[in-house]
């Protein structure tokens, strides 16, 4: 069974890092029974270095296994997010006529 | 001919380079001119040859050519010239017939494109490559307007994206960025290199997609995101539009927390609030207002105002006008004094409101219709406020009543003490004085007796305003033991047995053996029932009947009743009879003797008792009253 890591990069606490936070939980509660840890790293508690790579965010990075993924966005999509991370979903997530699924789109 | 000139002559030609083919006679060229002539092909040329030494441009629509005959020397000088240009014309030499392999190997090697032999011009060989040469010469004329076409459209596509004020990356399958704009640059921190060569990520748009980034001036910067997928030098890849949104996402953020802050306070506020457009329809409603009038916001929205202040109730039509006066007047921000009005609920019921109300300028509505404005009232529930008013003047009328009643009593009492009195002093004086004279020693006895029931009544009447004074003093002591009601009963029988007899009244006893026993004040519940026997004698005509039962009602409650046959009362007397000195106060013919203080006396002890007192009775079919003693007053022997 594969055992897969990921960080979620944010900046601050704003309303999209909430959002992806949830988006990306909900995403890895729909990974297929596969062992997963991911760990949020908000760039502005970490010194300075981290900066100075072009960081937009929210990023998600699947650090193992190997090779490295990384997609940039809000992550509501999930499908999307799954096909560029290589992820396989246990199952398709309810609601999807075609259509590219994502969470209710609550505005916060 | 010199080199020197067919090369100034050449090179006078600056538009050479759109020759389609030069044709370079090696040789005498008038020999040669009609042949050449014939040789060329029909849709290119009707070449005029020139002289030996001298050249001739011919300028055709379809296709200029150039031909000019010179020695090898100068021939491959030309073809060498020509050929180093851009976009230059390719080269025929003809050589006359049987000339020197090297001389056309040496035309071959200046550039010349084909070398033929003068016999092979006219030749189907001869045509076809001529034929060839120009057509070769056309495509590559092709190909390269279409690279510069192609070259030109890449160089707009990459000035404009270079330009575009929007932030551009272009990001390969692995998200490294393969490009990025001078606006990217200047939205974000890059590298030493700038962004090319970093990885970014995937950019993944989905709906109205934002990022946070660090940007280049080292703030917080919000950015829009979208993606297009588009071919990059012929590899597919991602291109990311970032547009800076900071702005706009503070501008709706300080929007969104306002309007949650307005909202707290609405939804906090004791006040409620109701807003209102010129038309009277609702337009909001707030929870204090939900819970004033009943009607949750979602129903009454869109209402009309007069579902809950409906004209006709009280302060309506001074507020109407009000409104009505603000209406006409057309103006905006102000504010209408505070005033009293009745507002109806959902129920129906009618509560007192303090209402405020501002007129504001609303922003919603159709702009043409001018400016709308927006009623705010803001209601403040009175009707605790109003229901304490109530009370206090309820309180001060009771007071009023209390005062006049014991005034009228004062005014009765006083005449019901000086009778006696007046008896008392009236025989006492006639009997010291002997007014009758010494021998109507039978006359003074009957003064002497009438003197002393007429203190006896006296003293009944104090002791009765004294016992009455006592309990409303809150002075009575109860002093609780065990009251077997069958001897009090026959005891009471006793005491107005004379009374009853006089009056031809029959007094029947009716309380079963074995009725449980009390826990009370022998001395007060006597009383009680020593009034209630008095009462039912005196009202009740001769030859009629008082009856004493007592029940365990079925909540072990003690009933003790006493019925009589008299005159009864009607059923707005009852009140009456209740209050101290009713009797005193409401009976204008007085038939009856007494201070009125019986009833309200038993009252009043058997409410000490826990117990209360009941009167049922009909005008002229006698008179009911139950003493109920409550079921823990009621000792059962166990």
């Amino acid at each position: 069974m594969p055992r897969y890591s990921f960080t979620l990069y944010v900046i601050g606490n704003t309303p999209r890092t909430r959002r992806a936070e949830r988006q990306c939980r909900h995403l890895l509660g729909l990974l297929s029974g596969a062992d997963h840890q991911l760990s949020v790293v908000d760039l502005l508690k970490q010194d300075g270095g981290h900066l100075q790579d072009p960081m937009l965010t929210p990023r998600l990075v699947r650090t193992a296994p190997q090779p490295r993924a990384e997609v940039v966005g809000d992550l509501s999509d999930t499908m999307s997010v799954a096909e560029a991370l290589g992820l396989r979903l246990a199952s398709p997530p309810p609601g999807m006529g075609g259509m590219p699924y994502s969470l209710a789109d609550r505005s916060w | 001919m010199s080199g020197a000139d067919s090369s100034s002559l050449w090179q006078s030609q600056d538009s050479g380079h759109n020759l389609d083919l030069l044709i370079v006679c090696d040789g005498p060229g008038h020999a040669l001119s009609a042949r050449i002539e014939a040789a060329l092909p029909d849709r290119i040329l009707r070449p005029h040859i020139a002289a030996p030494g001298t050249a001739a441009h011919l300028v055709l629509p379809s296709l200029p050519a150039l031909v000019a005959v010179a020695e090898t020397e100068t021939a491959c000088r030309l073809i060498r010239q020509l050929t180093q240009r851009p976009s230059a014309a390719p080269a025929v030499a003809i050589v006359a017939d049987g000339a020197s392999a090297a001389s056309m190997a040496e035309l071959q090697r200046a550039g010349a494109a084909e070398v033929l032999q003068l016999g092979e011009i006219d030749t189907r060989l001869g045509r076809r490559l001529l034929q060839r040469v120009i057509d070769d010469h056309q495509r590559i004329r092709d190909i390269e307007e279409w690279r510069g076409t192609a070259r030109e459209a890449r160089k707009r596509f990459q000035d404009l994206i270079d330009q575009h004020v929007d932030g551009i990356l272009i990001v390969d399958a692995v998200g490294v960025c393969v490009y990025a704009n001078a606006a990217a640059l200047a939205l974000m921190v890059g590298g030493p290199t700038g962004l090319v060569g970093q990885t970014v990520g995937i950019p993944l748009a989905a709906k109205d997609t934002e990022l946070d980034v660090v940007g280049a001036d080292g703030a917080l910067h919000v950015l829009s995101l979208r993606v297009m997928d588009i071919t990059w030098d012929g590899q597919p890849v991602r291109l990311a539009s970032l547009r800076d949104i900071t702005q706009r996402v503070r501008a709706a953020e300080q929007l969104r927390l306002s309007e949650r802050r307005l909202r707290a306070v609405l939804d906090t506020m004791v006040e409620g609030l109701i807003i209102a457009d010129e038309t009277g329809t609702i337009r909001g409603f707030n929870p204090a207002a939900e819970g004033m009038l009943g009607y949750s916001a979602d129903e009454i929205v869109g209402k009309s105002l007069d579902l809950l202040l409906p004209s006709g109730l009280a302060g309506a039509h001074h507020h109407d006008a009000m409104l009505r006066s603000v209406l006409d007047d057309g103006g905006t921000e102000q504010r209408l004094p505070w005033r009293e009005v009745e507002a109806r609920r959902k129920d129906c019921s009618l509560i007192p409101v303090e209402l405020g109300v501002s007129v504001i300028e609303g922003i919603d509505g159709p702009q043409d219709a001018g400016p709308k404005r927006l009623f705010v009232g803001v209601l403040h529930d009175i009707t605790d406020r109003k229901q304490a008013e109530a009370n206090v003047l309820a309180a001060k009328a009771q007071a009023e009543l209390a005062n006049r009643t014991k005034s009228e009593f004062l005014a009765n009492m006083s005449h019901e003490l000086r009778t006696p009195l007046n008896a008392i002093i009236g025989f006492a004086e006639l009997i010291r004085d002997q007014a009758l004279g010494s021998d109507a020693q039978d006359r003074y006895s009957d003064y002497g007796r009438d003197i002393f029931e007429s203190g006896h009544h006296l003293l009944n009447l104090i002791n009765d305003i004294l016992d009455m004074s006592r309990i409303e003093a809150g002075g009575y002591v109860v002093n609780e033991s065990t009251v077997r009601l069958g001897p009090l009963v026959r005891s009471c029988f006793v005491m107005v047995g004379v009374r009853a007899r006089n009056a031809l009244v029959t007094l029947v006893d009716q309380v079963p053996p074995g009725l449980p026993s009390l826990r009370g004040d022998v001395r007060a519940i006597k009383q009680i029932l020593l009034n209630l026997l008095s009462n039912a004698v005196k009202f009740t005509p001769t030859g009629g009947r008082v009856t004493v039962t007592a029940v365990l009602d079925p909540d072990s409650s003690l009933r003790l009743s006493v019925a009589d046959t008299g005159v009864g009362m009607a059923a707005d007397a009852i009140p009456l009879v209740r209050a101290p000195f009713g009797q005193a106060r409401r009976e204008p013919h007085r038939l009856y003797e007494g201070a009125g203080l019986g009833l309200p006396i038993s009252h009043n002890l058997a409410e000490l008792h826990g117990g209360r007192l009941i009167i049922d009775s009909v005008l002229g079919q006698g008179t009911r009253v139950h003493v109920v003693f409550p079921a823990e007053r009621v000792i059962h022997p166990d």
